[in-house]
């Protein structure tokens, strides 16, 4: 049972920093770099 | 609650029985071109070349050695590949990857088979180490994507045959591409998957996910009668009850549906703790 709250945990806490780390991208504007880079190929 | 249970065992059994028109709706729209002006700046869940002229998104890996190259951490690409890998695991691997269908396709010509064990899968993290962090950070160029056969095969090719400045600037590099592409092509006729298994960095980087993804599978030990269905039907060929968070499982739900006593069982997506 520790075992499986443990994981729950971590995969909360990864959904919460994927989350962050994209809303942190998408301050800096890299949703653009990306964008122009893939259009520009 | 045991009627419950076989209720959603039935659920994925239906699910996992649509998975080739999955991937085939996904090949499609990864590749359906009209939105591409908006969409390409979304990374698509999956190994999809966006130097294809009909690419609707960016491909994940190409886009973080962009980054890389421009010496900027890639948080967006890194975000949304670490909020997939959370949610699902490596599940796009074996539901929406079109270069993974593929292989999966080209195993079915009527071959020699070559069954080769997963024991020396960490060649996929070298890839993702050497070819997509290291070398296009020192020398400023996406090394994986000028070698990728997945790229070789959804872009290299048709561009060539489109354009025929393309074809004007065609060198060595573009010949050592379609070798490779051969090779992998002769390697997917006889074993499963081997660029899954042995070179994808994008596998790499959702690998670490299979033990905590909400989306996961579970064995009952005490039911299993280790028949080794699971490995006869499973298309990278590993027992699911020696090791249900395999880092090389794709979660295409195969061994849900051939398993003979029905000891394997989805977690919920949810993150509720179903009881297989």
């Amino acid at each position: 049972m520790d075992r499986r709250r443990r994981l729950f945990a971590i995969n909360r806490v990864s959904i919460v920093l994927a989350v962050a780390a994209i809303l942190a991208g998408l301050t800096f504007d890299q949703w653009q770099i990306v964008l122009r880079n893939a259009i520009l190929l | 609650m045991k009627d419950e249970q076989s209720g959603m065992r039935g659920f994925w059994e239906r699910v996992a029985r649509r998975r080739g028109l999955v991937q085939t709706l996904s090949a499609l729209v990864l590749n359906s071109y009209f939105t591409q002006r908006i969409t390409r700046g979304f990374p698509c869940p999956a190994l999809n070349c966006y130097a294809c002229p009909a690419a609707a998104f960016a491909c994940p890996i190409g886009s973080l050695q962009h980054f890389i190259g421009r010496h900027k951490l890639p948080l967006y690409v890194m975000g949304v590949v670490g909020l997939v890998g959370a949610l699902i695991g490596r599940a796009s691997c074996g539901w929406f990857c079109p270069f993974g269908w593929f292989q999966e396709l080209v195993y079915k010509i009527p071959t020699p088979k070559l069954r080769l064990p997963n024991r020396f899968n960490w060649t996929r993290t070298v890839t993702l180490g050497v070819l997509v962090v290291a070398i296009p950070y020192v020398t400023r160029e996406p090394w994986f994507c000028k070698l990728c056969p997945a790229g070789t095969l959804e872009a290299g090719i048709p561009m060539a045959l489109l354009s025929s400045d393309v074809r004007s600037m065609i060198g060595t590099l573009y010949w050592i591409k379609l070798g490779l592409l051969a090779a992998f092509l002769g390697w997917m006729s006889v074993t499963q998957r081997p660029f899954c298994r042995w070179v994808c960095p994008l596998g790499a980087l959702w690998s670490p996910f299979n033990p905590v993804s909400a989306f996961r599978l579970q064995v009952d030990q005490e039911r299993c009668i280790r028949c080794n269905q699971c490995q006869e039907v499973c298309p990278v060929d590993i027992r699911v009850y020696e090791n249900e968070s395999s880092s090389a499982c794709i979660r295409c739900l195969e061994c849900v549906r051939a398993c003979p006593v029905e000891c394997i069982a989805v977690s919920s997506p949810a993150g509720g703790q179903a009881e297989p």
